[in-house]
């Protein structure tokens, strides 16, 4: 007899419960528990407003204030300001959620699926053996299920559309992508400048999928990591993959909202700075000429 | 006028997106050129110019990421 089994890693999450049919897996629990530590991580932040911030209400003011200021330097003071709740949610969301992953029990406490407990064993509070994989964990950290990730790479990408609309206006913001001036141009340039337009809009159905498949892989990539050590070297192993799943945790989370913030940023920038570029392109080529 | 100092942040946001943004629309492309190849039986033909189209938004992707965080 084995002393135990490797956790079975699986791509999907399981479904603990179902309410009225709808059917809540382990991730959305941990979404829901993500959810509630922000408030309450907010609310203790915020509930005073001393003057002068001590302890968490400075903490939290700090963080806010280090995004703000990222924000403002991408984007300008004015775009800063309508972006910045959006990028900051997903900021705070994601890194709560990743560094649940940290926490023990996460992953490995669970209840018991009966159907691959190996015949004759008997269940008791903790799993021993042949029957320690037949586990089905009660939380799993919600960045590791593809549905919430496409989810918010989809809100990061159409909020984008939307800013784009509003801020150039339909047809500003359109011609980004079927350029009718340029090819109307009837030369050279004009067909790249339509044919760059037709990239742009596969770039940005392939923005959605990349920015969920990077999310997604590097925190399951790291929760897999952490699972299976913990099995295959105790306690020693993880002193090495703790650390660094801290870090990929922060790095993810700082790294989708900043996509996000580029995105925004580059769907309300018409063509001023193309034209600018080709501006000095073309004044290039008048000096060159003469 | 002083020039702005090199931001750290901007190049972390590359980390693991710059072979996203080359790989999801080749993939993507080739799939649907693999389609409609199967639809209308003209087997290299869509496959070829979805992996071309693809690969191009791929590099035009990555270089508006490499300009959009200030690394070139």
């Amino acid at each position: 007899m084995n002393l135990w089994r490797l956790p079975n890693i699986q791509l999907a999450p399981e479904v603990i419960f179902s309410i009225f049919g709808f059917q809540v897996t382990n991730t959305l629990l941990c979404t829901w528990i993500s959810i509630i530590v922000l408030i309450l991580a907010f609310y203790f932040g915020s509930h005073r407003k001393d003057m002068i911030p001590r302890g968490w209400q400075n903490f939290m003011e700090w963080i806010v204030d280090l995004l703000r200021g990222l924000v403002e330097s991408v984007s300008g003071k004015e775009n800063g300001r309508k972006f910045f709740p959006l990028v900051a949610s997903f900021f705070f969301f994601i890194l709560v959620s990743n560094l649940l992953d940290i926490i023990p029990g996460v992953d490995s406490i669970g209840i018991i699926e009966p159907s691959k407990l190996p015949a004759g064993a008997q269940p008791g509070l903790l799993l021993w053996g042949n029957a320690s994989n037949a586990i089905i964990p009660l939380i799993r950290p919600s960045t590791t299920d593809l549905n919430l990730t496409i989810a918010m790479a989809l809100v990061a990408v159409i909020t984008a559309q939307v800013f784009g609309f509003y801020t150039l206006g339909a047809g500003g913001h359109l011609s980004k992508y079927i350029n009718l001036r340029s090819l109307a141009k009837f030369n050279f340039q004009g067909f790249i400048e339509f044919f760059v337009g037709l990239l742009e809009i596969v770039q940005e159905i392939s923005r959605v999928i990349s920015l969920a498949f990077r999310l997604f892989g590097n925190v399951f990539a790291g929760s897999v990591v952490l699972a299976i050590f913990a099995f295959l070297l105790p306690a020693i192993a993880n002193i090495v993959f703790i650390p660094f799943e801290l870090f990929v945790a922060g790095v993810q989370a700082f790294v989708f909202s900043l996509l996000t913030l580029i995105y925004l940023q580059l769907a309300v920038t018409g063509h001023e700075h193309h034209e600018e570029e080709h501006g000095h392109g073309e004044a290039a080529g008048h000096a060159a000429a003469h | 006028m002083k020039q702005k100092p090199p931001s750290v942040w901007g190049p972390l946001a590359l980390v693991g997106q710059l072979g996203f943004t080359i790989a999801t629309p080749t993939i993507l492309l080739a799939i649907l050129g693999n389609y409609l190849d199967g639809r209308f039986h003209t087997v290299p033909l869509f496959i070829l110019l979805g992996l071309l189209l693809g690969l191009t938004s791929g590099i035009y992707g990555a270089y508006r990421l490499l300009k959009s965080t200030g690394v070139l």
